[in-house]
């Protein structure tokens, strides 16, 4: 081999971390990696790890860098429980470490948030913990009158906080930041209005009965989050200097989301039945598809239209992959995608004469044309106008990884 | 320790350095290359705690990674020789004198950069990193014999380059 060659490996193989920063990282990653992973069941693990993991990862090691103030038994508190703070992540009510959860866990999240968005996110995850709890006791045919009403309550304050802090924040003119936040919350009620449509299909009347009384505050708080959403983005696409920077990091968030899930349907395709996999599939052409257009807009230097597409995609795959973890973690026979729309979102009927029945009906019929759906609308963003017909007579395969259907 | 915690940590021990190196060719820049590190075993610890299953930890490890830096690549530009001359290094500037007594290992992994896009990779993976062409081929999804030609057309490459240099 040439010399200098071999001289440029050997030096090129000395470049290393210091002792310092190996240590140092190490000690950071051995101290999220020490929290016990006493979960009461996968749904928890997932869904509590799910709402931006690694964000919730690097706020933990935020902890270690932030000066706040924090009332001495709640410090006291956190560094007591340490590990039953950990192994109380994935209680639900009933449990003996749920209290622990609420006030060790979930009050010192609340206590360490620090602005108006950081606290407006810490309360978007909380409220999606009420939803993956009622979720679970459903699944598992425990959901009472008094623990849903009681749920519901708590979801409605976690709701309204976030609401507030969007409110607060586009009054300080901080639109993309209340453009976030609404992206994040509109994403994790999509997906868990469509998870309790799922859920309320096939379990008892009694849970499916409770289900219809949280599904309405999530319907009700969906509909004036994608509003607000909407608003925001507008807001921050005319009025932002850096609308160019910001579409671009739109692209490249709804990049890495796809392709998360695309890894992760290919990791866990095992998991999921036929049907579920062709309907993820499905909305994996969607939010493609979306980000197709999103960057035809982006080239043309249509930044504002860009920077709203590309977040329609991100929210598309990340909506998918929540479903898809209730998929697995709760056994929803056929997939959650029963009221997810291809389009963006509006509250499903909030009549009090939704029933069994109903919610049964609708789930099937739903999910034999939802593959159908996003097609033509996939197909509708891209200028493409072959009917329905011509699509399914030309076999449509997937391709995710070195997986085909 | 749980095991996913030990497999976790232990993965570290093994290949905290090379994965930094690999971030750090790639990026050129340490601390740009020390946060994808670091992002890159947070979200592989991210992925075991959801209960993903990895049946190799070194290539999801530097699949993860590079990812990661091909995200980066769409944020920032990495630095050119030109920004490295600013600093003080300035390769070139005395023919006569060898490489060994011009670079560190910084520079030598800049130096790399001289070798066409096609070959760089799978020559560093090989030589910087030992990793196997198996590996290689299993990091890159690419097939084995496809990675034993670009490494042997590499080596061509790195003949006629370096010793052109060698030459002057």
């Amino acid at each position: 081999m040439n010399k200098d060659f071999e001289t440029i490996i050997q030096e090129a193989q000395k470049v290393t971390l210091t002792t310092a920063e190996r240590d140092s990282m190490r000690l950071r990653l051995s101290e999220l990696a020490n929290i016990p992973n006493v979960i009461s069941s996968p749904y928890q693990r997932h869904i509590m790890g799910n709402s931006g993991t690694v964000r919730t990862l690097f706020g933990q090691l935020a902890i270690f860098k932030q000066k706040k103030y924090m009332p001495a038994f709640l410090m006291i508190l956190a560094m007591l429980a340490g590990g039953t703070t950990a192994a109380a992540k994935g209680a639900i009510p009933g449990d003996l470490l749920y209290p622990v959860k609420i006030h060790a866990t979930e009050e010192v999240q609340s206590w360490f948030s620090v602005g108006d968005k950081s606290t407006a996110l810490t309360a978007v995850e909380h409220a999606q913990n009420r939803l993956a709890e009622a979720e679970q006791l459903a699944a598992d045919g425990k959901l009472t009158t008094d623990t849903a009403v009681s749920l519901e309550q708590k979801f409605s304050t976690h709701a309204d906080e976030v609401q507030q802090k969007v409110a607060t924040l586009q009054a300080d003119g901080k639109y993309s930041d209340a453009a976030d936040v609404s992206s994040d919350f509109e994403t994790i009620l999509g997906s868990h209005q469509a998870i309790i449509a799922g859920l309320a299909a096939q379990t008892s009347a009694r849970d499916s009965q409770q289900l219809k009384t949280i599904a309405r505050t999530v319907d009700a708080n969906l509909s004036v989050t994608a509003n607000t959403r909407e608003s925001a983005e507008g807001h921050t696409a005319s009025s932002t200097k850096d609308i160019a920077a910001k579409a671009d990091e739109a692209r490249l968030n709804a990049s890495t989301s796809i392709r998360d899930l695309k890894n992760y349907i290919y990791d866990n395709r095992d998991r999921f039945s036929t049907t579920t996999l062709v309907q993820a599939n499905a909305r994996v052409e969607l939010a493609s598809s979306t980000y197709a257009a999103a960057q035809v807009k982006f080239e043309a230097q249509a930044w504002g239209e860009a920077y709203s597409l590309f977040r329609k995609a991100y929210r598309t795959a990340d909506e998918t992959r929540i479903m898809l973890v209730a998929d697995a973690a709760l056994r929803i026979d056929g997939g959650s995608y029963h009221t997810a729309t291809s389009s963006e979102h509006s509250a499903t009927s909030t009549d009090d004469s939704w029933d069994d029945d109903e919610a049964t009906s609708s789930a099937h019929s739903a999910s034999t044309s939802i593959e159908a759906q996003v097609r033509v609308e996939s197909r509708a963003q891209t200028g493409d106008t072959r009917s329905l017909k011509t699509e399914t007579q030309n076999h449509t395969w997937f391709k995710i990884g070195n997986f085909e259907f | 320790m749980e095991p996913g915690q030990e497999q976790f940590l232990k993965a570290y021990d093994e290949h905290a350095d090379a994965l930094f190196r690999y971030c750090f060719f790639k990026v050129s820049n340490r601390e740009t290359a020390k946060d994808l590190f670091q992002e890159t075993f947070a979200k592989t610890w991210a992925y075991l705690q959801k209960g993903g299953q990895i049946d190799n930890m070194k290539s999801f490890l530097y699949r993860t990674l590079g990812n990661l830096v091909i995200d980066e690549y769409r944020k920032k530009k990495n630095v050119s020789l030109d920004a490295l001359a600013e600093t003080g290094f300035d390769y070139g500037t005395d023919p006569s004198a060898s490489i060994a007594n011009q670079i560190d290992g910084a520079a030598a992994l800049k130096l790399l950069d001289r070798i066409p896009d096609d070959y760089r990779d799978v020559l560093f993976m090989r030589y910087v990193q030992e990793l196997s062409i198996k590996e290689i081929a299993e990091i890159t999804d690419v097939s084995e014999n496809t990675i034993s030609v670009r490494i042997h057309r590499g080596l061509e490459k790195v003949k006629k380059i370096f010793s052109d240099e060698s030459q002057v």
